[in-house]
């Protein structure tokens, strides 16, 4: 799990027993060597042949003296085995071979937390970008009912992506307090990370604990430097720390945020030097405290649009009017319901495979669909006509957008990005591609430059217009799976696996992002440009100033991953489509 | 691509399609193994019945079959438009067997890219005595209630609130032999009313349907042409 081995900790430990040797097949797994020894026995690097992928093998062997411990290993594995998140090693299996108990996990490439420090103090940069990790896994953790017990640098796993993944789940409080006092090594220091309610008695330990043990993580990811975040996390008194990992991330974010200079600021600044420094210590942390200086209207779940069908919802849009919401999913249909009141007409058959892409024309008078099945539609909503259809792609078809007008349509599918004429019905303009996937697209507000985001992580802008390539941007991420323009036609979101950035919409240049987007699905400007809406794998819906770059709400309500999203045109109705097959509307004011 | 569909990119049977056509990709591997998972039991019972082959050997030809899918450019005649996939790989596993034998004077084991799952390993005997071409059929329509559920499965495993997806599989699919399934019994055991067990595997039955057909919307090349294929794979079961 780790390219060292874990530092030696207890008797098992120093029996030293190499369970397994290279080139040994055990279970099924080839393994590659022994990458590190720790509480639980020993971790070996292996290769499942069958999928062609490198796991990690546990091992302890299956021995009278280790009864109490296989009872605990076995019950924690099953219960690991319900926890999926982003965040935490994922277990794959768990048994017992040849006088073995294994356990089998994800193999995370990289280094542990303590590795990574010990290489030199990491930036402040990295600490905001690393430490919430660790508080979201635990506030899945917890959501769950399991406590850790025993969170330390040694047990977070990083990967060259810079995710953070908890490790050793569990698996280490077999150790009795009292034990673990007496035979560990000064180095490895469990018992530095230990709540004083953990020494009393580490059965009766709470979440709170866990948030104790982050709390000394963090201030040594800092170097020992303490604030009202640390030691309000390293409080004796479990009452008194935070309540819950996602309080503690809160306030984490919220203080880590740095100082925004503003004119309203350097003035205040300038008028106030005659008052002396008193003044100034009075001013400044109120003023990072100090909430947007416009309140942001708040959204409200209205309907929930689940019809008679209850199908996972991979496509939703809205008319610019915000009367109408199309919904596309499995069964290859085009649903479209009517606002405010929700009723549901005769759905728009055509498309034999799921539908995941759909987008209104500007005056909502067009309606574009694109399809697994190969094809994009251009529909007449008026009548629900279709007045086109493309010939098969030979591949899914992601993503569809109209420009020019109304007058060309844009899909993505395959290696290509194809432009239609679509009411001339000639040949399309194939648009050089990137790598195996064309996966979403979207237009500038003017229509004239279209944005490409493809599998290899890089985006394309085109002129439409002159039909050149304007700039390739290579965002070094994961795939695209979400772009938009913002309304004043300079930013362009690009939404990739783990990162929303923006970047100049014409020059490419980068200009910052979104803080903590994870696992994301879908993202969207509001007209106005001030609101990015994104959703994703953690089922809810987050409304990220963009003027005051923090997040100004975010919508609860879904229990599955959110996959698209869209606004009127007014800004003032949101839809979010969800694989918990419900799309709901929200909106502010009356 | 993700076998579960889970993916922000889904897979569907045209993402699968297009993915094993990208040969040399790990997109393409990926896509093989997701339609051998899918279709191996109709193309292993279809080798066995119409070449009376033991299990080591339409084993092997069943693993070969899915790689030279691949390799050989099989899939890039196909296309939605041309009616249905089943015929589609039916005609191209029978021209596959034949040519296999003029080349080789005897059936060459392993070898080859190996994308089969490993239930393949024990393999199993085609039932009844009905012909390949039905011995086929059979299995096939067995894959794709086999691929509805596992999507039922998944999408049913998210709802906290009712067991419903494991009344469903005690009741429908995959009865424990001896044990009481009444609507009573299910609603004793998991806490609930029996309306409320009815009322689950009502809808846990439509939906099952529904994904059925989706399923089999995307192997054929219009809604009158899924009718019949519904007809001819459940006929009055469904």
């Amino acid at each position: 799990m780790t390219e060292g081995p874990f530092p030696p900790t207890d008797a098992l430990d120093q029996e030293g027993f190499n369970l397994l040797r290279e080139g040994d097949v055990f279970h099924g797994l080839e393994i590659v060597n022994l990458v590190g020894r720790g509480g639980m026995g020993e971790v070996y690097r292996a290769l499942q042949p069958a999928l062609r992928r490198h796991v990690a093998l546990k091992v302890l062997p299956a021995r009278p003296e280790h009864v109490e411990l296989h009872d605990r290993f076995e019950r924690e594995a099953k219960s690991l085995a319900s926890l999926s998140h982003p965040n935490i090693v994922k277990i794959f299996d768990f048994g017992k071979e040849g006088g073995i108990c294994f356990l089998v996990m994800e193999y995370v490439e990289g280094c542990t937390l303590r590795r990574a420090m010990e290489e030199g103090p990491l930036t402040r940069k990295r600490v905001s970008s690393i430490f919430p990790q660790i508080l979201e896994a635990l506030a899945y953790a917890h959501s769950c009912g399991v406590v850790h017990r025993d969170v330390k640098p040694e047990n977070i796993l990083l990967d060259a992506e810079g995710r953070a993944r908890i490790a050793d789940f569990g698996l280490a409080k077999w150790k009795r307090p009292g034990a673990t006092l007496t035979k560990t090594g000064a180095r490895m220091g469990t018992p530095r990370y230990m709540a004083p309610e953990q020494f009393a008695d580490s059965k009766d330990v709470d979440h709170r604990a866990d948030l104790y043990a982050a709390g000394m993580v963090l201030l040594e990811m800092r170097q020992g430097r303490e604030d009202a975040v640390v030691r309000r996390a390293l409080a004796r008194e479990p009452s008194l720390r935070y309540q819950s990992a996602s309080a503690f991330k809160d306030e984490f974010l919220r203080r880590s945020k740095p100082l925004r200079v503003t004119w309203g600021l350097l003035l205040a600044l300038v008028l106030l030097l005659p008052l002396g420094a008193v003044a100034l210590a009075l001013l400044l942390p109120r003023r990072t405290d100090a909430p947007p200086r416009f309140p942001q209207p708040r959204y409200r779940e209205r309907i929930r649009l689940t019809g008679e069908r209850s199908a996972p919802r991979w496509a939703v849009t809205i008319r610019p009017d915000g009367r109408e919401v199309v919904t596309g999913d499995r069964a290859s249909s085009l649903r479209r319901w009517s606002l405010p009141d929700g009723r549901e007409p005769v759905p728009l058959v055509e498309h034999t495979s799921l539908i995941q892409g759909l987008r209104y024309g500007r005056d909502g008078g067009l309606l574009v669909s694109a399809s697994h099945d190969g094809t994009a539609g251009v529909w007449r909503c008026q009548d629900g006509r279709r007045l086109f259809r493309t010939p098969n792609h030979g591949a899914p078809v992601y993503a569809v957008a109209l420009a020019l007008g109304d007058e060309i349509l844009v899909t993505a599918a395959g290696r290509r990005v194809r432009v239609w004429k679509w009411a001339e019905g000639t040949e399309p303009l194939v648009l050089p591609g990137r790598g195996w996937g064309a996966l979403c697209l979207d237009v500038s507000p003017d229509g004239k430059i279209l944005a490409s985001g493809w599998a290899d992580g890089s985006v394309v802008l085109w002129d439409l217009a002159l039909g050149v390539e304007r700039r390739t941007i290579a965002t070094g991420d994961q795939r695209i799976v979400a772009l938009s323009y913002r309304a004043d036609e300079k930013t362009l979101a690009v939404a990739a696996l783990d990162s929303i950035r923006f970047f100049d919409g014409s020059e490419g240049s980068s200009k910052g992002g979104v803080g903590n987007a994870r696992r994301v699905r879908a993202a969207v400007f509001r007209p106005d440009g001030a609101i990015l809406a994104w959703g994703g794998d953690d089922r809810r819906v987050h409304l990220w100033d963009v003027v005051h770059e923090t997040e100004s709400q975010v919508l609860d309500g879904h229990t599955g991953p959110v996959t698209a999203l869209a606004f009127s045109a007014d800004g003032k109705t949101l839809v979010s489509a969800s694989l918990d097959t419900t799309v709901r509307v929200w909106s502010f004011g009356e | 691509m993700n076998s579960s569909g889970d993916d922000a990119f889904p897979s569907t049977h045209w993402s699968l399609i297009s993915g094993a056509r990208d040969r040399g990709s790990s997109r393409c591997r990926e896509s093989l193994e997701e339609l051998a998972r899918r279709y191996w039991r109709p193309v292993y019972a279809f080798v066995r019945r119409k070449w009376t082959l033991p299990h080591e050997d339409a084993k092997d030809v069943t693993q070969e079959f899915f790689a030279a899918l691949c390799e050989k450019d099989m899939l890039d005649r196909l296309a939605p438009e041309h009616g249905k996939f089943r015929s589609f790989l039916m005609a191209v596993l029978d021209h596959f067997v034949v040519s296999k034998h003029r080349r080789e004077s005897r059936l060459k084991r392993g070898g080859g890219v190996r994308v089969v799952p490993l239930d393949i390993e024990k393999g199993f005997e085609p039932a009844g005595d009905g012909s390949p071409e039905e011995i086929f059929q059979i299995e096939w329509a067995r894959s794709v209630l086999a691929e509805a559920l596992r999507r039922l499965e998944i999408e049913r495993r998210g709802s906290k609130t009712l067991p419903a997806y494991e009344i469903l599989r005690l009741r429908d699919v995959d009865k424990p032999p001896g044990e009481d399934v009444s609507y009573k019994a299910l609603a004793k055991r998991f806490g609930i009313a029996e309306t409320q067990v009815t009322n689950i595997l009502h809808e846990g039955r439509r939906r099952l349907r529904e994904l059925v057909l989706e399923l089999i919307r995307e192997t054929v090349a219009s809604e009158r042409e899924a009718e019949s294929e519904m007809k001819d794979l459940f006929g009055r079961r469904t």
